[in-house]
């Protein structure tokens, strides 16, 4: 719109002048308030924190479930265990008989101690007349993949 | 004297709920029995009937429930002895021994 006599085009304010201009401070109130933050926070924890009581919990459980089945087998573990422990000291006490025949002052099946309390014995006791693979399978036995 | 069952350690496992229940009182004397005598020798009884009833529960659960004891072990054992895996084919173990073992109240 060539207006005026120069006939060039010129960077004007719109008809009417601009609007007025927002200078005032604006911070408006929007989202959750405080309090309701605070709730929010505060029932997102309690909610862990009961998962996490009820999990640990469980967890006990199992771990007691686990004890229990052990205590039930035990017996029958240890009995066997003595039954085979005084099989083989009846065995071991022959074998002696038979190999110091003769060597005097020596009484075959003489304890070691002095007081007569029962001394768990040690793999060499019950196993030194045995193969050599007895004595590693009792001592090693137990780190193989079953 | 009966077959040996099968005592490896999947079976005993798969059916240690039950023998816990039925072998209470003979673990329990033998237990008393080793606390005042460790020796081998003063236990051999009771250690006997320990035995004796584990070995019966496990014949009478191969007898009448073979296959829900199978499928308990077989469950143990997928899971490493891990017994909240294994909560189905345990109901179904106890509903079994149950049956088998239910007496008429005359």
């Amino acid at each position: 719109m060539a207006s005026g006599t120069a006939g060039y085009k010129q960077d004007l304010p719109p008809k009417g002048g601009y609007g007025p201009i927002e200078y005032a401070r604006k911070l408006p109130r929007r989202g959750p308030s405080g309090y309701a933050l605070f709730a929010l926070g505060i029932g997102v924890a309690v909610f862990g924190y009961a998962q996490l009581f009820a999990s640990n919990r469980r967890r006990r459980e199992w771990w007691a479930e686990e004890i229990e089945v052990q205590v039930a087998l035990c017996p029958l573990y240890k009995a066997e265990q003595d039954r085979l422990i005084l099989r083989q000291y009846r065995s071991n006490l022959e074998e002696e008989a038979k190999i110091m025949e003769g060597v005097e002052g020596w009484v075959v099946g003489e304890s070691v101690y002095h007081n007569k309390k029962w001394n768990t014995p040690q793999p060499v006791e019950i196993l030194n007349l045995r193969p050599k693979e007895d004595m590693v399978r009792k001592v090693q036995g137990y780190t193989y993949n079953i | 004297m009966a077959e040996k069952p099968d005592t490896s350690s999947n079976s005993l496992y798969g059916a240690s709920k039950i023998i816990a229940d039925e072998c209470r009182s003979a673990n329990l004397a033998f237990l008393e029995c080793k606390r005042d005598n460790p020796h081998p020798k003063d236990c051999v009884l009771q250690g006997e009937k320990v035995t004796a009833c584990v070995l019966n529960t496990l014949r009478i659960l191969e007898k009448s429930c073979p296959g829900e004891l199978e499928a308990q072990s077989s469950c143990l054992k997928d899971s490493r002895m891990t017994f909240s895996e294994c909560r189905d084919s345990q109901r179904e173990l106890r509903r079994c021994w149950k049956r088998a073992t239910y007496v008429e109240e005359p």
